[in-house]
């Protein structure tokens, strides 16, 4: 079994690698890439979010901040110059980033939306609750970036393990890092 | 717990490994969903975990 080869694993259910349809795309237009954009958008807001968050400080203008660099990304089809090799989605979404909201800073008015959108579905209350919720980090914000987008990674893996017990109709709930039983 | 679970001790711990297991698949499988290859997955999971 090759180990770089994304399909093999003792499961042999390995999802599709979302981070290589996007690459595979560059600066094509794509539903595939834009449907895996949606997904890890879904999946990585939070730590996108509380990262704009430290910057802005209205939670609203903060959510509205977060969909607009998800849309940016696709509308400038930044992708095109990316390859596999270089570096990782993690890497790659936060210097993008702070490139982003550099360049929000320096505009005087709000560049006109167009083109195709990604709407990144999430709870700006919920999310400021989670803001909340954390610790006073002392790290720095690349640091802390990194921690939220490795608690983001390891509830989807708690969430998914228990939609298995359920699946295989073992109720005891599965509970997260954080001691909560989720559905 | 085990008598809360109306289970033996063994079968927790069995359990309990299965589970681990578990877990430790479906976080490479996030992480590979972010990366693109099996080896770039386990060099994210190093990266954020250890």
């Amino acid at each position: 079994m090759s180990k770089d080869n994304p399909k093999n694993s003792c499961r042999g259910v390995f999802e599709t690698t979302l981070w290589s349809v996007i690459l595979n795309a560059g600066s094509k237009e794509n539903t595939a890439a834009l449907a895996a954009w949606e997904k890890l958008a879904a999946n990585y807001w939070f730590p996108v979010y509380a990262h704009v968050r430290r910057s802005v400080a209205c939670p609203e203008q903060a959510k509205d901040m977060v969909q607009e660099f998800f849309t940016t990304l696709i509308r400038r089809q930044s992708l095109a110059k990316v390859t596999p090799d270089k570096g990782r989605f993690r890497t790659f979404l936060l210097t993008s980033l702070k490139y982003f909201l550099s360049d929000q800073f320096d505009r005087a008015a709000a560049a006109k939306r167009g083109g195709e959108h990604v709407t990144v579905s999430f709870d700006a209350m919920e999310a400021e609750e989670r803001c909340r919720h954390e610790p006073l980090a002392e790290d720095s914000p690349d640091k802390q970036f990194d921690r939220r987008w490795a608690a983001a990674l390891i509830e989807r893996a708690f969430v998914q393990l228990q939609a298995d017990q359920l699946a295989a109709g073992r109720n005891h709930p599965v509970r997260t890092a954080e001691g909560i039983s989720r559905p | 717990m085990a008598v809360q679970l109306g289970l033996t001790t063994n079968a927790v711990a069995a359990n309990v490994r299965r589970l681990r297991l578990n877990l430790r698949e479906l976080t490479l499988n996030e992480a590979l969903k972010i990366t693109t290859t099996v080896a770039d997955a386990e060099d994210e999971l190093r990266a954020l975990f250890s």
